[in-house]
């Protein structure tokens, strides 16, 4: 959609006609972004910014997306093409083709599982946004204009059992309806399903944002008398006091590293289906420079402004520091009830915009295992993800049914918050030391648009594998330890209550959470059993390249040929391809 | 807030500097050329503050102003410049197409396909 009305063409040669490529240059980078931009861009990052000293996190922020974030997309998108080279679409082979050693392949299994897990919930969450664009749409919640009405109806949709404001079975028909087209996106495959679907959902994504951007902004005095664009004052006010606490660069850093969505399985993944030819240099500039426009740009001046103005400036705050999802989900519909005019039609916006994000996220979550069991099993693309999809369901509906006890909440700390960091740390080792850094560097370069900074050789070599295990070492020692032994409680709470991740576990209910967990490890013991059956299956000797995937090699589309499973695993090419590997560590370069 | 003759000429001069000193900087080379295009866009965000500390209520400070304006510049203008770049590299590529190009094209069907 968005490509189509350019004058201009980013079209890919038409010699890669394969459905299991990117058909344009745009379509790539809008999948790519639309995968990066998601709930997080417009709930998380305004809370994050007002709860950390505005100014200070803003410099914090921007810091760690240089030393951080563009790195990680830099490598990610760099370990993700270099698989593609081996046939590769799912982590396990991309680090078993980073590191010649057994170990490798089921180190990778943490992004088979991440990616899973984090679909099974985001799912559910996703959900939400469908449900209350309906009911701004439908009027549902007009008349409830306080804080606890407004958290209240949420409440009753979120706990199954609260039937005050919605019937059992709703929550499940947005389910329902919500998780359909991820699936059905996913078995069209890459040109005909994710890239259509980015095409269509980033533009609309940011006509809505941009829509309510103005709106928001233009909104006059609240019944406080305080203009929203006061909210910007509350994001932006510079702080540099705060910029001397661990806690503030903690917190930007942490998010720039969710908003990216690095660590997760998912870039890798989508840049498995470019050849040396392509960018990944300048095209991970523009992915993440389009996340940041979405985050800094429309997410900060939409739902901040607009709480400032009717909540005045400490109850936005209070409003911002009580959690995201009642930022948007609360204090977002008390606001558009108070507009003048167009309450519903903006309020359906607002949740549009946040289903957009989370479908073109959610899509992206399944394509690593799909990529998985296409390659290593030689299943279908279309009975992969229906079976996938179907599995989401029934872990999703899990999800919904023991909303109250926490089990989503605890899913999505140790699968979508720690373990991307994990993730993160294992794929820089790997790409950086392992691969070595002359080798991941040039790499990086082969097709590149432009030549990045020599700086930045040594900012991913040493700077960012630094930053991510202090990272991780904070949240390990501060979060994850008293998380794990459910003592993550609120001030006040008498001693010997069950908590998890600041809120007590209603009584009864701490099964469930370690169901949650049990449920964790049962993911990984699986994935890793899957993982070795695929490699004997599939005769990978551990020590050796993959076979290339030249373009008349083994895999070429419309072959049937498979490699010969006791045949030795050498670097393969075809006679008249002449390959660019090295001979050490199958360098992706041009011999010259 | 200032909207004088002199409030408004301001913005529009740096502007103007900042524009020249970047389009100065593409002719020179090292250590002239990164001061150039750094003073350049510095030039730019200073005129772009000042035009938007004219629009932005008194309630919001100048240090507020001047954040969200670097920041925005920063993101807006490296994705204008990154999109920009693509369209420059996608012409180029078009214009003189790599009759090998389809040679490394990773066409990957299911094996049993």
């Amino acid at each position: 959609m968005f490509g189509a009305a350019l004058p201009f063409s980013f079209a890919m040669p038409e010699s890669k006609p394969s459905a299991e490529a990117w058909g344009s240059r745009i379509g790539l980078i809008l999948a790519m972004a639309g995968n990066a931009v998601g709930l997080g861009n417009f709930l998380r990052f305004p809370g994050q910014a007002a709860a950390n000293g505005g100014g200070s996190f803003m410099i914090a922020y921007f810091i760690s997306f240089l030393l951080l974030g563009l790195p990680l997309m830099w490598i990610e998108w760099g370990i993700g093409r270099r698989g593609g080279r081996f046939r590769k679409g799912h982590i396990p082979g991309m680090f078993a083709a980073l590191w010649k050693h057994p170990a490798a392949k089921y180190l990778g299994v943490i992004g088979l599982v991440i990616p899973f897990v984090v679909l099974c919930y985001y799912t559910v969450l996703m959900s939400w946004t469908l449900a209350y664009t309906w009911f701004s749409l439908a009027g549902n919640y007009w008349g409830l204009t306080t804080q606890a009405e407004m958290a209240g109806f949420l409440t009753s949709y979120q706990n199954i059992s609260d039937a005050s404001a919605h019937e059992f079975w709703v929550p499940f028909l947005f389910f329902f309806l919500s998780i359909g087209p991820t699936i059905y996106v996913l078995s069209r495959g890459i040109s005909s399903g994710i890239e259509k679907l980015a095409k269509i959902g980033m533009p609309i994504l940011f006509v809505f944002a941009i829509i309510l951007m103005v709106r928001v902004l233009t909104l006059g005095p609240g019944e406080n008398g305080v203009s929203p664009l006061q909210g910007l004052e509350f994001i932006y006010k510079p702080d540099l006091s705060g910029l001397g606490s661990a806690k503030v660069w903690l917190a930007a850093a942490g998010q720039i590293f969710f908003t990216l969505s690095v660590g997760m399985g998912t870039l890798q993944t989508y840049a498995s289906y470019l050849s040396t030819k392509d960018d990944i240099a300048l095209s991970g500039v523009a992915t993440a420079i389009t996340n940041e426009t979405a985050e800094v740009v429309l997410g900060g001046s939409i739902a901040i402004p607009a709480a400032v103005a009717f909540f005045g400036v400490s109850g936005a705050m209070a409003v911002a520091q009580s959690g995201s999802f009642n930022l948007g989900f609360v204090a977002m519909p008390i606001v558009f009830q108070e507009m003048p005019f167009g309450g519903r039609i903006f309020g359906a916006m607002w949740f549009g915009l946040l289903y957009f994000a989370g479908i073109t996220s959610s899509v992206a979550m399944a394509t690593p295992i799909v990529a998985f069991f296409e390659e290593e099993f030689g299943i279908d693309r279309r009975k992969t993800s229906w079976t996938i999809g179907g599995i989401a369901v029934v872990f999703g509906v899990l999800t919904m049914l023991l909303f109250e006890s926490g089990f989503l909440w605890e899913w999505d700390y140790w699968a979508g918050t720690f373990g991307l960091a994990v993730m993160a740390v294992i794929e820089v080792i790997l790409y950086m030391w392992v691969f070595k850094p002359e080798n991941a560097w040039r790499s990086m370069h082969l097709g590149a648009d432009i030549r990045l900074p020599n700086l930045y050789k040594f900012i991913m070599t040493y700077v960012t594998p630094i930053f991510l295990l202090i990272i991780l070492g904070w949240w390990a020692v501060t979060q994850a330890w008293p998380t794990l032994t459910l003592t993550d409680c609120p001030e006040g709470v008498a001693a010997g209550t069950l908590c998890s991740q600041g809120s007590v576990i209603p009584e009864g209910m701490a099964v469930y959470v370690h169901l949650s967990r049990l449920l964790l490890v049962a993911f990984i013991a699986f994935f890793l059993v899957m993982i070795r059956i695929a490699w004997k299956k599939n005769g990978y000797d551990d020590y050796a390249d993959f076979i290339e995937v030249g373009p008349d090699g083994p895999f070429r589309a419309g072959s049937v040929t498979r490699p010969n499973p006791s045949a030795p695993q050498v670097a393969h090419a075809h006679p008249a391809y002449v390959s660019p590997l090295l001979p050490e560590h199958g360098d992706d370069l041009p011999r010259t | 807030m200032n909207t004088g003759l002199l409030g408004i000429l301001t913005p529009i001069l740096f502007f103007a500097v900042g524009t020249s000193a970047l389009a100065l900087s593409q002719r020179a080379d090292g250590a002239v050329k990164g001061l150039t295009a750094a003073g350049g866009v510095l030039s730019i965000v200073a005129s772009l503050a000042l035009l938007v500390r004219m629009i932005l209520p008194v309630e919001v400070s100048d240090g507020a102003t001047f954040f969200l304006v670097t920041s925005w510049t920063f993101v807006l203008g490296t994705m204008v410049w990154s999109f920009a770049k693509i369209l420059k590299a996608q012409a180029s590529r078009n214009a003189t197409p790599d009759p090998d190009d389809d040679m490394t094209a990773y066409e990957r069907v299911p094996p049993t396909a």
